[in-house]
């Protein structure tokens, strides 16, 4: 049901069910959004260490190690840059 | 290298670049080479609507009980917008489609512009119903001195990248018999690589104007819904800014695939050689923005936003938006001075009825394609 998110240097439970936007604002860690939908890029982070998975494709361009939050979902831990 | 409506070269759309390949022939779309414009019509397309659905008559009765430097920040705000959606509705058309080389893009742009052109309306249906005649409101947008600064400077890049494309598509480039003179009325030696330099000038110019300057007027617009006043214009605006998303995400995506050398050699090495003249053409709108504050508050605040939280959010939007597309913050701001306005933002509020609109998703669903025939067995023909 949960994974370790380290969001920032500190760690998190997040639910998998859930989009890792709405895991962070469960811990009101204040994330950025403006879309929720994958065309904005307003919740772009960086993903240090581990996997994502898109429950639909982002329309955004994505550098290298880039991730929308809005979108993505993740099983097994991961890290994560949001400043 | 004359325009053609529809070149009988034969050739292979998947190996041409965005721009200054050959003209588009047969508009397919069964193979896309940057499949992200398709998704970005599609998308578009689904967003469809008309300023008449929004009621705004609530909005006349606000607007005649606010304070007149009140009122001077929301006629301003619209005039400005206006004008961004005047240019908007027509210049991607007129400078980007004579030199487009993909359908998908080609395609894209038309949709980008049209949705623009629905904008432009609703600014009319707003003002329509503020003032029984808003002539008045219309005609300063082309002598208001505020306005025009912004105005030519925005019109700038398109003028001058129209202007060497219509000269090549006339005389081409081969020739010496026929010299260029520039809008500045001075001889300019014309190569494909200077035109393409223009083109990636105007690029970062568009991007700035819907990534930066749009979102400053947006800000404004729901300063006043905020404190439930006008809530007809804000709701229009709504929709607009879930539009502007989406614009400022193709122009992204472009200068991102140029820089990246997914599609022209020449444009990756023009990205690198405009990347200063890039970041001031950023740095200028955001500089602009700041003096339309100061005369958006000239004659005094209102609850909720002043000059200083405006021009905050002005080098806040710019942060988010330069680092989209690789340049670095310059600016020190880290929160989001205005955080109210997210909720204005967000388009999965937005509200629709599925069956009035056509939201993909919904569409798709209506179909089930997968049918066993063994279903079917007892029919009898």
């Amino acid at each position: 049901m949960s994974f370790t998110c380290t969001v920032d240097a500190h760690n998190y439970v997040f639910d998998k069910h859930k989009s890792l936007l709405e895991n962070l604002e469960v811990h009101a860690l204040n994330p950025e959004y403006q879309c929720r939908d994958g065309y904005c890029g307003a919740c772009r982070c960086l993903l240090l260490k581990g996997q994502v998975s898109y429950t639909q494709p982002p329309l955004v361009y994505l550098h290298k190690n880039e991730i929308l939050t809005c979108c993505s979902r993740a099983t097994h831990p991961i890290e994560i840059q949001t400043k | 290298m004359a325009y053609s409506t529809f070149s009988k070269i034969p050739n292979d759309a998947m190996k041409e670049p965005m721009f200054f390949g050959n003209s588009v022939n047969v508009a397919r779309y069964d193979q896309q080479k940057f499949e992200i414009f398709e998704k970005l019509i599609e998308k578009q397309l689904s967003f469809f609507w008309r300023p008449e659905e929004i009621d705004v008559s609530q909005d006349r009765i606000d607007f005649m009980n606010l304070p007149s430097h009140e009122q001077h920040i929301f006629i301003s705000n619209l005039k400005y917008q206006t004008l961004l959606d005047s240019i908007q509705g027509r210049s991607p058309n007129i400078a980007f489609l004579p030199i487009v080389s993909l359908p998908e893009l080609e395609t894209w742009i038309e949709t980008w512009s049209f949705s623009e052109t629905i904008h432009s309306r609703s600014y009319t249906h707003i003002l329509r119903n503020l003032f029984t005649d808003p002539s008045e409101v219309f005609e300063d947008i082309v002598t208001n001195e505020e306005i025009q600064k912004r105005a030519s400077d925005i019109a700038h890049y398109y003028d001058v990248l129209i202007h060497a494309v219509q000269f090549m598509q006339l005389h081409g480039l081969e020739q010496s018999n026929v010299k260029y003179i520039n809008l500045k009325g001075e001889e300019e030696p014309l190569s494909l690589r200077s035109i393409k330099k223009k083109l990636y000038l105007c690029i970062c110019s568009v991007n700035a104007l819907e990534s930066i300057r749009f979102y400053v007027s947006f800000a404004c617009s729901f300063a006043f819904a905020e404190r439930d006043l006008l809530e007809g214009n804000a709701k229009i605006i709504k929709l607009i800014a879930r539009d502007e998303a989406l614009h400022l995400n193709s122009t992204q995506q472009i200068l991102n695939i140029w820089a990246d050398g997914k599609d022209d050699p020449e444009m990756a090495e023009i990205a690198i050689e405009c990347f200063a003249q890039g970041r001031d053409i950023f740095l200028k709108a955001a500089s602009q923005e700041k003096e339309w504050a100061a005369y958006l508050f000239k004659d005094g605040s209102m609850i909720g936003l002043n000059e200083q939280i405006l021009c905050q959010y002005v080098e806040y939007i710019s942060n988010q938006r330069m680092k989209a597309i690789g340049y670095e913050a310059p600016f020190d701001i880290k929160n989001n001075p205005i955080p109210w306005i997210t909720h204005w933002l967000v388009s999965d509020n937005v509200q629709v009825a599925p069956q009035e609109t056509e939201i993909s998703s919904y569409l798709v669903g209506q179909i089930d394609s997968k049918v066993d025939s063994e279903k079917l067995s007892h029919f009898e023909l």
